[in-house]
Formats: C-alpha cells, sequence, structure tokens
C-alpha cells in the first residue's frame, strides 16, 4: 500500500480531495480528510495528528506525527517524519509502519524511494486475507529501492528472511525457512525477476521433502510480458553439487500454465539420492537404494502439456539389495511420447541384474510411444555363457490394470554350473534353454502364457501356467505347475552330494507356490522311469542319508550290508501335498500310514519304507539341512 | 403299475438325485476367528525381524534351502514328526505378520495412539491429521503407511489363497476390517462404514 502511495505522488496526475479540516493548538495539529484520490486510486479517513505547537503552512516539520488512513476498507496506521514546504512543492518524508518494521523514505526531488524493512513480519500484509495467504509468517530484513519515474522497485543487496512458515495444503508446507531474496520489478513493463537462496528450513510437497540446511537451494525466476495478458516464466532450481532443474512456462489471462518444459539435470544421482529421492523411494518400498552416476529428463509439450518426455543416462548405476535390482554403467536415450510415436530409445549397460539374475554388457533398443512398448529388432541378452535371445517383445495397454506382452523368445543354453554357483545353490551340471512363451500383466501378477520349455540335466523341464506375483513387493509368489522327463538322477544326486542314485527320474509338481523365496504348498509326485541302457542304482551313502532323516544314524553301516557300495532298485516314488505348512507323504503303495519310497531290487534287496504321512515341512527341512552329506 | 413304468419311475429318482449342486459358501464364521487371532497377534506387537526384501535369496544359506526344497530327492522322509497345523500359516502369512508386528511396536503403535493414523473402512490405513508433526516425521508417516498398506494388501490376498480361494479375498478383507476397528485401542481413530473417523 505504502508504494502505490508512493507511486501515486510521483504520478503527474492531479490530486482530488475533499472534506478537509484542520485544527491546531499549543498540543498539536491535526488534519482531516475524508477523501483523497489519485487517478484510480483513493484514500479516505486521512487523519494526521503531529504533536507539538508547528506550524501547518507555508513550512510544516514534524517528528512522530501519526497518521491514519482507509484504503480498500483496511485501516492503515503509520508514524511519519515531514518536512514540508507548500511553496516550493518540496518534502521529505519518512512513513513509519508503528511497530517500525517497515521504514518509506520519499523526497520531493527524488524520483526515487528507499522502503526499509527491520525484522519486517511479513503476516502483517496479509492477516484480514480470507484465503490461504492467512497462513504465511516470517521476518524480513533488508532495503528495497522504488523508482517513481520507471515505476520499478528492485534490491541492490539481498533481503534476508528467517523463519518463513506457509502452509498451503497437507501437501504442500515450508517451515522455519532462511535465506536471502532479490528482486527487481518492473510495473511499466511488467517484469519481475526474483532470485531467493534458501539455506535452512524444511519443504514438504506431497511425498518430496526437502531439508535446505542440507541441501540448499536457489530459484531464480523471471517473469516477462509482451501483451500484459500473457506472461512468459522462466525458472530455474539448483543446488550446486547435484541438481539443474529449468523450467519455462507460457501463464495466460486465467493463470493456466500453457505448454510447460521443464528439465531436469541429476548429475550427481548419489547426493540427490542421499538428500531428496531416497525418501520417495521409501514410500513406493524401494527405500536404501543407491545409486551414482547422472540423468537428465526433459519434458516438453506441443499439443498437451507434457507429451514428449527423453531421459538421458550418464554412467549411471543404481543397486537396491532388497529388491535384487542393480544397473551397472547405464548410458543412452529413452524418449516417449505421450500422445503419438516417439523418437526410437537407445540404451545400454554393463551390467543389469533383475531379480538377482546377472545380464551382462549388451544394448537394447525400443520404441515407447503412448502405451505401447517394441522392442527394435532381436536382442541378445548374455548371461553366463549363454544368453536370453529375444527376438520380439511387444507390450501394450502399459498403463492400465491389464498389460499384455507379446513375447518370441529363448533360453541360448546356459551353463547350469554357473547359474548354481551364481544362486549359490549346490552346482549342477548340464545346461539349461528352451523357449519363453508370452505374457500378461494383471495387477500385481505377471502371468506366462503357453508353457515354458526348458532342457535340463539331460532331461526335459516343462513350467506351465507360471506367475510371478509382486516380484519387486512385499512377499512376491512365484507359482507354476511344472513337469519334467528322464532327469539324470545321478547328476541330481552328485549335485546335491546326498550319495549317488542312477537312473530316470520323471515327475509333475502341480500348483507349486514359492512365497518370499520359500515352498508355500504343492502337489508333487516324483518317480523313476525304467530306461534302456541306464542302471538303477542307490549307494550306500544315499540309504544312510534317507535314512538318518528319521533319525536312524548308520542303518547300513551297522550291518552286513556296509559291504556293498550300492543296491539295485526296481522302482522309486515319492509324492508330497504341501499346505500350510504340513505336507502329506506318499510313494509307491499307500497302505495306512505306510507307504514305500524304495523298492529293491536283484540281491541284497533293500526296501524303504515310510511310517508317517504328515510332516510339519519346516522341521523337516531342519533335518534336511543339519543332514552331513559329506560324512 | 407295469415294469416300463416303474423303470421310468426309478429313473426319475436317479436323475433327480444325480442333480445335486454343490454350494461353496464364504466360511465367515472361521475366517472372522481366524482373523481375530491374527489382529490379535499383530497388536501386541511384540517384536521381531521383519523380512520383507529379496536380500536373501542370493545368500547361500537361503538359496540352498530353496534348493532343497526344489529338489526331489529331499522329500525322502522317514519319522519326522507331523503338526497338523491347517490354520492360516503360509511362509508369506508368516513373514507378513511378522513385519505388521514389528511395525505396531516401533512405529505405528504411536501414530495410531496420537490420532495420526487410522484404520480405514477398507482395511488399510491412512493418515488421519499429521498436522502435530513436523515436516521430515509427516513424509516418515506416510512411508510407514505405504509399508503397512502394501503389508496389508498382499495379506488379505495370501490368507484368500491359503484357504484354497482367491476370489474370497474382498470377502476376507471385510473380515479384517471388522477386527481391526473392534480390536483398535481406546483412542484410536477408525472409519465406521459411510468413511467418517471414529475415535473409539
Amino acid at each position: 500500500m505504502l508504494l502505490i502511495c508512493s507511486l501515486s505522488v510521483h504520478a503527474d496526475e492531479r490530486w482530488n480531495f475533499s472534506g478537509l479540516t484542520i485544527n491546531g493548538d499549543d498540543s498539536g495539529v491535526g488534519m482531516k480528510i475524508d477523501r483523497i484520490s489519485i487517478g484510480d486510486n483513493a484514500v479516505s479517513h486521512l487523519n494526521y495528528s503531529c504533536p507539538g505547537a508547528v506550524k501547518l503552512y507555508p513550512m510544516h516539520t514534524c517528528d512522530n506525527a501519526f497518521i491514519e488512513f482507509t484504503v480498500n476498507q483496511q485501516v492503515y496506521e503509520a508514524i511519519l517524519d515531514t518536512k514540508l514546504n507548500v511553496i516550493d512543492k518540496q518534502w521529505v518524508v519518512k512513513l513509519s509502519s508503528t511497530n517500525q518494521q517497515l521504514i518509506l523514505n520519499l523526497a520531493s526531488e527524488q524520483p526515487t524511494g528507499a522502503v526499509q524493512l527491520k525484522g519486517f513480519e511479513i503476516q502483517n500484509l496479509f492477516k484480514d486475507h480470507q484465503n490461504s495467504l492467512k497462513s504465511i509468517n516470517g521476518i524480513f530484513d533488508g532495503n528495497l529501492v522504488t523508482d517513481f519515474q520507471n515505476l520499478s522497485a528492485k534490491t541492490n543487496l539481498p533481503i534476508t528472511f528467517s523463519q518463513f512458515n506457509y502452509e498451503y495444503s497437507d501437501d504442500l508446507i515450508v517451515a522455519d525457512l532462511s535465506g536471502e531474496l532479490q528482486v527487481n520489478f518492473n510495473l511499466a513493463n511488467q517484469t519481475l525477476n526474483l532470485d531467493i537462496n534458501m539455506t535452512a528450513g524444511e519443504m514438504l510437497l506431497d511425498e518430496l521433502y526437502v531439508n535446505f540446511a542440507n541441501y540448499p537451494v536457489s530459484i531464480k525466476l523471471e517473469l516477462t510480458t509482451n501483451d500484459g495478458v500473457n506472461y512468459q516464466a522462466n525458472l530455474s532450481i539448483a543446488n550446486k553439487q547435484s541438481l539443474q532443474l529449468n523450467a519455462r512456462l507460457n501463464i495466460d489471462d486465467s493463470f493456466n500454465w500453457v505448454l510447460p518444459m521443464v528439465s531436469i539435470d541429476v548429475f550427481d544421482s548419489h547426493h540427490f539420492n542421499q538428500n531428496i529421492l531416497s525418501s520417495v523411494l521409501g514410500i513406493y518400498g524401494f527405500g536404501k537404494t543407491e545409486m551414482s552416476g547422472g540423468f537428465k529428463l526433459m519434458i516438453k509439450s506441443a499439443v498437451m502439456p507434457f507429451d514428449f518426455w527423453k531421459i538421458q543416462f550418464n554412467d549411471y548405476y543404481v543397486l537396491n539389495n532388497n529388491r535384487k535390482i542393480q544397473i551397472d554403467a547405464l548410458d543412452g536415450v529413452v524418449n516417449w511420447h505421450r500422445n503419438g510415436l516417439a523418437e526410437n530409445s537407445l540404451i545400454n549397460w554393463d551390467t543389469l541384474v533383475l531379480a538377482g539374475m546377472p545380464i551382462s554388457q549388451a544394448a537394447m533398443a525400443f520404441n515407447f510411444s503412448e502405451d505401447h512398448f517394441k522392442l527394435l529388432d532381436s536382442h541378445d541378452f548374455p548371461i553366463f555363457d549363454g544368453s536370453i535371445q529375444l527376438n520380439e517383445l511387444t507390450v501394450d495397454s502399459m498403463f492400465s490394470s491389464s498389460v499384455g506382452m507379446s513375447l518370441n523368445a529363448k533360453v541360448l543354453p546356459i551353463s547350469l554350473k554357473q547359474i548354481t554357483e551364481k544362486l549359490g545353490w549346490p552346482v549342477m551340471a548340464g545346461t539349461i534353454s528352451g523357449d519363453i512363451p508370452g505374457m500378461v500383466k494383471t495387477g500385481s501378477v505377471i502371468e506366462f502364457l503357453g508353457a515354458l520349455k526348458l532342457s535340463v540335466l539331460e532331461g526335459e523341464m516343462l513350467i506351465e501356467n507360471l506367475s510371478l506375483e509382486r516380484l519387486f513387493g512385499v512377499a512376491p509368489v512365484i507359482a507354476a505347475d511344472v513337469s519334467f522327463e528322464l532327469f539324470n538322477l545321478s547328476l541330481l544326486t552328485e549335485a546335491f552330494g546326498f550319495g549317488e542314485i542312477t537312473g530316470r527320474l520323471s515327475g509333475v509338481i502341480n500348483q507349486l507356490r514359492i512365497t518370499n523365496w520359500k515352498t508355500d504348498r504343492l502337489d508333487a509326485q516324483v518317480y523313476t522311469v525304467k530306461t534302456k541302457g541306464v542302471k538303477q542304482t542307490i549307494s550306500q551313502r544315499a540309504i544312510e542319508n534317507i535314512s538318518s532323516l528319521g533319525g536312524i544314524k548308520g542303518a547300513i553301516s551297522k550291518t552286513f550290508l556296509r559291504f556293498f557300495d550300492d543296491f539295485s532298485y526296481q522302482k522309486i516314488k515319492l509324492s508330497c501335498k504341501l499346505h500350510n505348512s504340513v505336507c502329506l507323504i506318499g510313494g509307491l503303495k499307500n497302505q495306512n500310514n505306510q507307504f514305500v519310497i524304495v523298492e529293491g531290487g536283484g540281491i541284497p534287496k533293500i526296501n524303504i519304507v515310510g511310517y508317517i504321512r504328515t510332516i510339519n515341512w519346516e522341521e523337516f527341512m531342519d533335518r534336511l539341512l543339519n543332514a552331513n552329506y559329506n560324512n | 403299475m407295469n415294469k416300463w413304468s416303474k423303470s421310468m419311475l426309478m429313473f426319475s429318482f436317479v436323475w433327480v438325485a444325480a442333480c445335486v449342486t454343490i454350494n461353496v459358501y464364504f466360511p465367515a464364521a472361521e475366517v472372522e476367528s481366524a482373523a481375530k487371532e491374527f489382529v490379535e497377534d499383530v497388536l501386541k506387537g511384540e517384536t521381531e525381524s521383519p523380512n520383507d526384501d529379496q536380500s536373501q535369496w542370493m545368500n547361500p544359506a537361503t538359496m540352498r534351502n530353496v534348493a532343497h526344497h526344489m529338489n526331489p530327492i529331499n522329500w525322502f522322509i522317514s519319522s519326522a514328526h507331523a503338526q497338523a497345523d491347517i490354520t492360516l500359516s503360509s511362509p508369506a502369512i508368516t513373514a507378513l505378520k511378522n513385519k505388521m508386528k514389528t511395525r505396531i511396536s516401533e512405529s505405528l503403535r504411536g501414530y495410531l495412539a496420537s490420532n495420526v493414523v487410522g484404520f480405514t473402512n477398507d482395511g488399510f490405513v491412512e493418515i488421519v491429521d499429521a498436522g502435530a508433526l513436523g515436516l521430515k516425521d509427516r513424509q516418515l508417516v506416510k512411508k510407514i503407511v505405504a509399508d503397512e498398506n502394501r503389508d496389508r494388501a498382499a495379506l488379505y490376498r495370501e490368507v484368500a489363497i491359503a484357504n484354497n480361494h482367491p476370489e474370497w479375498e474382498d470377502q476376507i478383507r471385510q473380515a479384517f476390517v471388522k477386527q481391526w476397528n473392534e480390536q483398535a485401542e481406546a483412542g484410536w481413530f477408525y472409519q465406521n462404514a459411510d468413511g467418517q473417523w471414529i475415535k473409539k
């Protein structure tokens, strides 16, 4: 208000006033004016009183005068020091708020005025507002120079602010903000330049939390207009160590954003993550993510706001141990067009780890337009000494609850040895290879269409109804129906160090459900298949180990049978129906609580018979893991 | 009645008897009872090590465990004892319960007691009023609420699956809603059917 008055004073417009009353005595002089108008601006109920016996005309000098006036139904009070020469039309005025927080110095011979802020409490400006601005408070110190000829105001030195608080909603709050600002405002040109450095305090913007003491931020705003109706704003937000955000947007006469452009350069993602991103990722279940390198996000608008997206990675590294995700040395560009065909994207990495499985150095070219993803050309993603060959991959309706994936992929032979070593499993011989069918994603469930065929342990494995649920979330689930034929039992038992059993093994594991990497349920039966040219023998050690699981130590070694290294068998069969941690066991001949696991053949003939049909899975696994296979 | 008529009559009885429709109804009382027990246990809030991440997957011990679970040879058994407890126990439910118990002990109970967070009428938790918290704590409580809701969503699904009826997920969630509300402590907020927050 003081600024408007000041500008009006220096305008070459005619003053009009009415209802002038002047009175005076030894105690002081007073003046009342019902209304003063200067152009469109009007002041009413102006009441001026000066203590002591002083003249009003032709010269008037007064210290600590009191002035009160009303503008737009708002009553203002101030302390006034004046030197007025009516004849020469010269005057000097110092107008102070009653609490001396805001001081305006004006002189008739100076085209500029000086505004001093001394611990100015900004809430005084908004105390009568009915909207959210009521919640603003903060303390400002500094000087502002006003130029009445150019209708401008600016700071020569930064204004400092502290204890600045503002709450727009539960999702936009700043608290105890400190820093400094510089402003250059020109009313004639309608331009505004604002520089703000925030060095302390906090901000919560939806899920984004910033502690400015740890992450100081500079904000620059340039606001210009060509027609006085539409404005162009250039905004820059920067942190010296890690962030440069630039935004350009147009603002129409209804204060709507038009065709904004934003670029966000995170040139030190380690620093940015530590201070900003990590806590946001935590809300989405990806806390404790580490990263380094940089990335740059550019968002442009053509037909609609934010319809072109481009993210460029520069030696970007990310690791989340909890979710088993890792990317080393990611480079390249991802383009996305929200409403049309985007430019093709190309990324490459040194190592990519998904769900713990490492994919070596590779590149991927694809197109990501609207909600469609399409892999360009055929790609080989090396895994150990083999690879996954993606001949075709398209994903539709990516942002819906039901995502369709068309896939033509093969697993080219990968050594089981390397896979099992990496996974910490007992080392197995052989290779794994096969076809990967298509997929569909509904909610958090990814279902594979068709069967996954693999060649394992010299046999064939068929995985049907394979689904992955919450793969990167809580309690991840893998579910499938598995069948296999003619596994080399010798390779299998060798890998697990259980004691050799030779022969061929087939079986089914239906309704297999592995949750949190633990077997939750299954309905399985495995059995040996007599195969021409393949011996069916079970070693003494294997028998001992089987027996020791039941608490029997030295079942054979204490008898004459210890002189035999291995024994022939006719058939081995075992079934387990696991539900709610309890396994219902069966074998070859299930009668009451008795069942045959191993039916011997030849001489000496050894049968292994089980007598307990139900078993607690965890207890059984404890026994199994504590068995000493090396002994 | 001739022989043919008798035969037809008998055939009709057999036919009618053969056309039996078996309806499987949601066992509301049983599920409610299980939910009651589960919620009681969670709200006791004994601290246990949460294990929601997949980092253990690559650990040799865990992987050996998985490998053994998958290895048919390892199903050979003899006289291990059986404990046929078929209440809601599965690795997923147990893991989720442990996480929820730890969370209620470490943080959520405090936010429930101070009415920052309340139980919603759809079986989740929500921030009711975080006005008294500092900004960093407001972000923290958002994380806690998000974590809890992820666990609860997984829990309701896993309970339905453990009962062999994935389609019961919504009904199971409703059974839990009742229990969360009934077992909320005095002074906690819960949401009624109209969405209004009620102080218990």
